[in-house]
């Protein structure tokens, strides 16, 4: 990390960009396991926020909270990654598709 | 403890006796059940007895004050029994006829499934009677009022397996109720007007416009609102109009003859029918307030009076007959009141429920003797088999016609000469320049008069028809011997009532109720003697300071026209019983049990009143069904459910449930939308943003 200039304002933007990625993914894709990974950007996203914020921060009260939080947020990507996946496998057996357009049973 | 602390035992020992025989019937068996029911009533005859010497002789009233009932805010109610004169004169009649009534049920209903609860039932009755005619002020009198009421609808319908019985209680019970509506009315206007309930009160206050305190002789003017009275008298007459069978609320009375022909007697001739007349005498001195409403009083009981007569001339069921009798003896007492006369119409009370329940008892002797039938036409002989019960209805019934010397000539006479006296005192006068109230009371009088004929015609008529004449109830007799017999005679004229399970033929009447009748038919006979004892007056000079006496201080109809009324009456009755004696008697007319049309059957159907009632309570059904089907279907159904809240409900979900597309994305990007919102609303929000 030496030698790289740290700008909370860069780090700031990258994960502003990879959150809106994450959101047009979810929006516009169809499939459900593409839907899953932008929905990992979207926690990587966060992750990032928290990171460089708990780095800038590093010295005042509180300091190294944010890092604990991204670690909170790793697990729950974890199991947000295998409960979701089970959900798509289970409609994929029951449906025979795995795109966001075959599961619309709620329609009105 | 005097008499004054006991006279709350005289209503007190039938109501116990209702409590023994409902309660422990069973247990106590027929003849226990009997002792219990007619022995109290004994008991209390025996008190009012004593209570009524102990008046006559001072002329005090006996109160006694058992507490407080009603209390709110300002309104109190005490639970006052008190005896005066007129009160002493009612309970003679109610207690003495109404314990020989229950010793005559005793013979009549001995074989009856329902004995204990029938005498549980008259026992009530009689106390509530002699509550009602001791009740001190409106309220208890109310209270008594309606418990006779209940009384009524108990026993009309005691042989309540029979649709029609149960129906005729019903009907009793709904006519009652439109008059009790404005007998209540009339004691909340009198409570408005006056403060109180007490009637003592109420007359001192109407009459001296204060209270004079007992103890201290102290007078305390009392501000009462007089121009209510006319009002409270109308309602209260409406109450009367309904528990004493006056226009128009009469057509309930021939129908409670479904019940046990004892109870005809006792309620529906003698005593309750009667509170009416009563209740109008006990406020006689607000009536006497008002001539216009006295005037509406009057010309109501003269037509009811010649409604009744003219429907009991082709009358051919033997009790029916006897109730329209009541009906117009009834119109002749409300004439009484409304012509001032209000001594008379006690006097026509007593000595109408003397001869009317022994009428009504020898025709539950006839009608017991003849295993249940009630068909007058196909009656007839009865003279030789039950001479002594033919003597008792003989008696009765010209008493009933007025033929003089019986006590019913001179009851009636009074009324008469009280309505005359009215003719003569009501001349053009300041507030009524025409004179018209003289003329009015003019045409009551010889509407009166001319009644005596009709009355006269149909007593003589009802007693051929059931004793004279050929024995013609030959099928009936052979039923007798059948054991059980429920005989139905004409076309729904005549039905028989209850279980006649006995095959005693006539001739053999039981003690137990040929004695009460007899014992009626010779008070109905020396009943006139009433007019002179006690000394002073006789009944009216006893009466003179309970009840209003003429209205307007006007004089006592001289000597002459009182020979003038008596006479027109003797000559009137007499000729009504010759022709009756001439068509039913001489030429032995016996008429058809149903009249086939004409003139008589509108008498028959007493002037179609049931018929008028059916169709305009059917209209009245008719447009109260076709506003709540409008308010239903159209406001209801229509207005509110379909258009307004179902309506609206159901085009906004078709409006939003386009966005319920189902698909996740469209779901994600609301959301992503909304929470940019959020965001733009935090940033542009005062105090917010970076």
């Amino acid at each position: 990390m030496s030698g790289t200039v740290f700008s909370p304002a860069s780090c700031a933007m990258l994960a502003s960009v990879l959150f809106g990625i994450g959101a047009f993914g979810i929006v516009s894709r169809r499939n459900l396991i593409v839907v899953l990974v932008a929905i990992e950007i979207m926690l990587n996203a966060a992750n990032l926020a928290f990171v460089s914020f708990a780095r800038l921060h590093a010295d005042g009260p509180g300091g190294g909270l944010g890092q604990a939080a991204a670690l909170f947020i790793m697990a729950l990507a974890a199991a947000e990654a295998a409960v979701g996946l089970a959900i798509v496998l289970a409609i994929y057996r029951s449906r025979g598709t795995a795109t966001t357009d075959g599961v619309d049973v709620l329609r009105g | 403890m005097g008499l004054g602390d006991l006279i709350f035992l005289i209503p007190m020992f039938p109501l116990a006796g209702f409590l023994l025989s409902g309660l422990a019937g069973g247990a106590l068996g027929r003849r226990g059940v009997s002792l219990a029911s007619c022995g109290l009533p004994v008991l209390s005859f025996l008190l009012a007895v004593g209570v009524v010497s102990r008046i006559a002789g001072s002329g005090a009233t006996i109160e006694q004050d058992l507490g407080r009932w009603i209390s709110a805010g300002l309104l109190e109610a005490r639970f006052v029994l008190r005896a005066d004169r007129l009160s002493a004169a009612m309970l003679l009649v109610v207690a003495g006829v109404g314990t020989l009534i229950h010793i005559y049920s005793t013979g009549y209903m001995r074989h009856d499934r329902g004995y204990a609860r029938y005498f549980a039932f008259l026992n009530l009755f009689l106390g509530s009677m002699l509550l009602l005619v001791m009740a001190g002020d409106l309220l208890l009198m109310f209270a008594g009022w309606e418990m006779v009421g209940l009384c009524s609808y108990l026993l009309i319908g005691f042989w309540y397996e029979k649709d029609a019985n149960a129906r005729a209680g019903m009907k009793a019970f709904v006519f009652n109720r439109i008059g009790d509506l404005g007998f209540l009315v009339g004691i909340f206007l009198t409570y408005y007007a006056f403060g109180t309930f007490d009637s003592a009160r109420i007359r001192e206050i109407a009459c001296t416009g204060g209270v004079t305190d007992p103890v201290t002789g102290l007078f305390r003017a009392v501000p009462a609102d007089l121009s209510l009275v006319p009002l409270i008298c109308l309602c209260l007459f409406v109450g009367a109009t309904g528990k004493s069978a006056q226009i128009p609320l009469f057509v309930w009375l021939p129908d409670a003859m479904a019940g046990p022909t004892p109870v005809s007697a006792l309620i529906h001739a003698a005593t309750m029918v009667t509170a009416g007349i009563y209740m109008m005498a006990r406020l006689s001195f607000l009536y006497a307030m008002t001539p216009e409403v006295m005037a509406v009083v009057a010309t109501v009981g003269a037509a009811t009076a010649l409604l009744g007569a003219i429907a009991a001339l082709t009358q051919t069921d033997i009790k029916k007959a006897l109730a329209c009798s009541t009906i117009s003896q009834l119109g002749y007492m409300v004439l009484g009141c409304g012509a001032g006369a209000f001594s008379a119409s006690i006097f026509h009370l007593v000595t109408h429920s003397f001869f009317k329940a022994a009428l009504f008892l020898c025709a539950g002797l006839a009608i017991h003797a003849l295993g249940g039938m009630q068909d007058m036409p196909g009656m007839g002989g009865l003279r030789r088999r039950m001479p002594w019960t033919y003597g008792a209805a003989a008696i009765s019934a010209l008493a009933l016609a007025g033929i003089p010397p019986l006590s019913g000539f001179f009851s009636k006479d009074a009324i008469l000469v009280g309505t005359l006296g009215r003719v003569m005192s009501d001349g053009p006068s300041p507030g009524d320049p025409g004179g018209f109230l003289a003329i009015l009371y003019a045409g009551l009088y010889i509407a009166g008069t001319a009644c005596e004929a009709l009355t006269a015609f149909y007593a003589v008529r009802w007693v051929a028809l059931v004793f004279l004449g050929e024995d013609r109830s030959a099928p009936a007799t052979g039923m007798e011997a059948g054991g059980a017999v429920a005989v139905s005679v004409g076309a729904g004229a005549s039905v028989a009532r209850g279980s006649y399970e006995h095959g005693e033929g006539a001739g053999k009447e039981p003690a137990t109720m040929l004695a009460p009748a007899v014992a009626l038919a010779f008070l109905a006979a020396i009943g006139s003697t009433l007019a002179m004892i006690p000394a002073g007056g006789g009944l009216t000079g006893f009466l003179a300071g309970a009840v209003a006496g003429p209205v307007g201080g006007a004089a006592e109809p001289s000597a002459g026209a009182n020979y003038f009324a008596a006479a027109a009456s003797a000559a009137m009755a007499c000729l009504g019983a010759l022709a009756a004696w001439f068509v039913y008697i001489r030429r032995g007319h016996v008429p058809a049990s149903v009249p086939a049309g004409g003139l008589r059957a509108v008498s028959f159907r007493l002037f179609h009143f049931d018929a008028v009632y059916d169709a305009a309570g059917a209209a009245v059904l008719r447009l109260a069904r076709g506003l709540c089907l409008a308010v239903d279907r159209i406001l209801l159904d229509g207005l509110l459910v379909r258009e307004a809240f179902g309506g609206g409900a159901r085009r906004l979900g078709e409006i939003l449930r386009r966005t319920q597309t189902g698909t996740v994305n469209a779901y994600a990007a609301l959301m992503v939308f909304g929470a940019i919102l959020i965001l733009v609303c935090l940033v542009l929000a005062p105090g917010g943003g970076p």
